[in-house]
């Protein structure tokens, strides 16, 4: 028996140092080649339209060589994706790259569950650095080092119903350049009937943020210690947005009956992804264009969408193998064919200035506008605790606008959120 | 030797063992895994920490806690009553035997075997408030239509009548096995006494039907505590925690705000309540049987 509990304690000892040793993977470059053939996963969180020409890509990536088979998994919305990964990293079986958006990287980076690439960089000669946008890679910096690369990075434009600013007697080609003159056109557009709006808002994080900066504001002090949601200015942006609703000149309406509105006419301008750009295609019938969102006191658009990070606790080959494929994934080539068919950003200034895409701009400017506003996006905040404080604010805005409460609630939220910080 | 007794011990042992180890598995163990978890803070990824009863002060002391217990208790409210009274009078009607009446109880029993989740989705585009059905319904009656979803309080109401179609026809049935099982030849006296149909209901079906009741009752209360393929699929929780029902609130401290001792803590209070009402089962569930 005595013999029998010696053993078992060997064998624990030894489970557990192998889990341990797991778990402190050296990060960085470690190996120079691969001997034998290796499989990984990248997750996403794109849907169909947009899966498809990432999926082409890995399939041509497969094809053009032998030891890397890439297999991508689509995992759910953006939220659910984080989710998942998350429970498979604590299970200790992460995938070894994974899409996330902005916002959501935040508890990932302060448990140092991410390989920095730097390293890998560094050890590429082939790699450019420089050629990458820095106003777009800034979303994927931490620390000043880099931890992912861009994949559908996007910024918000305001997409416009030219139909309806004709009717309503405006120049569908003056599209407004501050909040007062978005107040004057949306105003006009929503007198046209009952059933109309001017302008459609909604309580997503990132256009949150958007317009809270665009009023001088920011949700977080500089070094994210502090909560700063019930300052003069995000007061001032929650209550010029509630003006708008009260004067029915805008409509509170988000998630699918939202883009239900937008695809149906009756919204006279909205600000979404520039993502969006293939979604209105597909399903916008009267003649719609894209402006820059850049409205307010300060030029501010927060950046969105997400980039493709490399996960901790996997192995030196399936780390070397990501690598291969996030720098295929991201090459001039790839990205002018995963841009042109999704209308997210490019990232490198390549791919910017190739013919592909400068014809594009050419024949159809809405595809530019978002890089026009590109110089005025700044990051979001990684803060651990941003899916609930980010609720704690679309909850706030929500009884704002909605029922009536006064602005003066975000006192409590912004001491709700001081608790989490 | 063994005694025939310890035979049958053993013997009894073993033929409970698969099942109880299934259980462990399944629910014993993470029953005791998440009241371990209740007392440390943890995020999943840094190491746990003890705080003892931390957790559970701060849950008591929370708005959005008792905004959930709340919004669960009003959800039972409005579907506990509604959903065992409309369950007994379908199983009446079913009961009597009219032509095509496996047609209705197959249709009646429909939503319990359906999908909740694809259900829920359907539903979604019924409250639609512009094109939906619903609102097409109030028109006729021209009746305003309702925001249905989109509104903090209307919200409440939907998941409600998602939650009363999916469990009427279960009550219902429950109901039926408990109306063929009381003798006919009590009605047969009935009749012959010149006892009305409302009269043999009140008088008869009613309180031989009481363990029945009590049993479909205390199995809706349960079951309304843990309402949540809807709530997820439909609201979130939302709008401003209107459906922010507790097992949602406690779903959502888990995995969305990796608050794995909190949301331990939520969870093991709304066990100790469901616990409570199926021991109100188990004790006063069998006493109640009026047949003789």
């Amino acid at each position: 028996m005595k013999r029998a509990t010696a053993i078992l304690m060997v064998f624990m000892i030894f489970m557990g140092t192998l889990v341990w040793g797991a778990g402190n993977t050296e990060e960085g470059v470690q190996i120079t080649e691969l001997t034998e053939p290796v499989s990984i996963q990248v997750w996403y969180s794109l849907g169909a339209k947009y899966s498809a020409p990432l999926e082409v890509i890995i399939d041509k990536f497969n094809a053009s060589q032998k030891m890397i088979t890439v297999e991508g998994v689509y995992q759910g919305g953006y939220a659910t994706t984080q989710e998942k990964l998350l429970a498979a990293y604590v299970a200790g079986e992460p995938p070894v790259l994974s899409q996330l958006e902005q916002s959501l990287v935040g508890s990932f980076v302060a448990n140092d569950a991410l390989v920095p690439l730097d390293s890998f960089m560094k050890a590429d000669k082939d790699f450019d650095t420089k050629d990458f946008n820095k106003d777009i890679t800034q979303g994927a910096t931490y620390n000043k080092k880099l931890y992912g690369l861009p994949i559908n990075v996007s910024t918000p434009v305001l997409y416009t119903n030219r139909d309806l600013f004709r009717k309503a007697g405006l120049d569908p080609d003056k599209y407004p350049t501050t909040w007062d003159e978005a107040y004057d056109i949306a105003k006009k557009i929503s007198d046209l009937g009952s059933d109309v709006y001017g302008l459609r808002i909604y309580n997503s994080g990132w256009i949150m943020d958007s317009l809270f900066h665009q009023f001088g504001g920011t949700i977080f002090n500089k070094d994210n210690t502090k909560c700063l949601v019930n300052s003069k200015e995000i007061k001032n942006a929650m209550g010029f947005w509630k003006k708008m609703v009260d004067d029915g000149i805008a409509i509170y309406q988000g998630g699918k009956d939202g883009s239900t509105m937008d695809a149906s006419g009756v919204v006279g301008m909205v600000m979404r992804s520039t993502g969006s750009i293939a979604w209105f295609k597909d399903n916008v019938t009267f003649d719609w264009g894209v402006a820059p969102f850049t409205l307010g006191k300060t030029k501010a658009v927060s950046l969105g969408g997400g980039n493709i990070y490399m996960i901790k606790k996997t192995t030196p080959e399936e780390q070397f193998a990501a690598w291969e494929f996030l720098q295929y994934l991201t090459n001039t080539e790839n990205q002018i064919y995963w841009s042109t068919n999704t209308g997210y950003m490019v990232s490198r200034k390549s791919a910017k200035e190739s013919s592909e895409i400068q014809s594009i701009f050419k024949d159809d400017p809405r595809y530019s506008v978002t890089y026009d506003q590109l110089k005025d996006a700044f990051a979001r905040p990684t803060v651990e605790a941003w899916p609930e404080i980010e609720d704690l604010i679309q909850e706030a805005m929500t009884k704002i606008i909605l029922e009536g409460a006064s602005v003066d609630i975000l006192d409590q939220t912004a001491s709700d959120i001081d608790e989490l910080l | 030797m063994l005694k025939k007794k310890q035979i049958d011990n053993i013997q009894g042992w073993l033929f409970i063992t698969p099942p109880l180890i299934v259980f462990s598995v399944f629910i014993f163990i993470p029953m005791g895994v998440a009241f371990f978890i209740s007392l440390q803070k943890w995020n999943l990824l840094s190491p746990m920490k003890f705080i003892g009863l931390a957790n559970y002060i701060k849950m008591f002391s929370s708005d959005h806690f008792w905004n959930s217990v709340m919004v669960s208790l009003l959800y039972a409210a409005g579907t506990v009553p509604v959903t065992v009274l409309l369950g007994l009078v379908i199983a009446i009607m079913l009961n009597q035997g009219l032509y095509g009446v496996s047609f209705y109880r197959i249709m009646i029993y429909l939503p319990v075997i359906t999908s909740m989740a694809a259900a829920a989705i359907v539903f979604q585009y019924l409250f639609e408030p512009n094109i939906g059905f619903f609102n097409y319904i109030l028109s006729i009656f021209h009746l305003p239509p309702m925001q249905w979803l989109n509104d903090r309080h209307q919200a409440l109401i939907a998941v409600i009548i998602v939650g009363i179609w999916k469990r009427v026809g279960y009550n219902a049935i429950i109901f039926l096995a408990g109306l063929q099982a009381i003798p006919r030849y009590y009605y047969e006296a009935a009749t012959i006494d010149g006892a009305s149909k409302f009269q043999m209901v009140r008088s008869i079906t009613i309180p031989l039907l009481s363990s029945v009741t009590f049993f479909v009752t205390v199995m809706q209360i349960i079951a309304s505590l843990k309402v949540f393929t809807s709530i997820v699929v439909m609201t979130e929780g939302g709008p401003a925690r209107g459906t922010d029902v507790l097992p949602y609130f406690l779903y959502k401290n888990a995995f969305q705000y990796h608050k794995m001792g909190y949301a331990s803590a939520a969870a093991i209070f709304l066990f100790t309540i469901i616990f409570i009402f199926t021991l109100l089962q188990f004790k006063y569930g069998e006493k109640k049987v009026h047949y003789q």
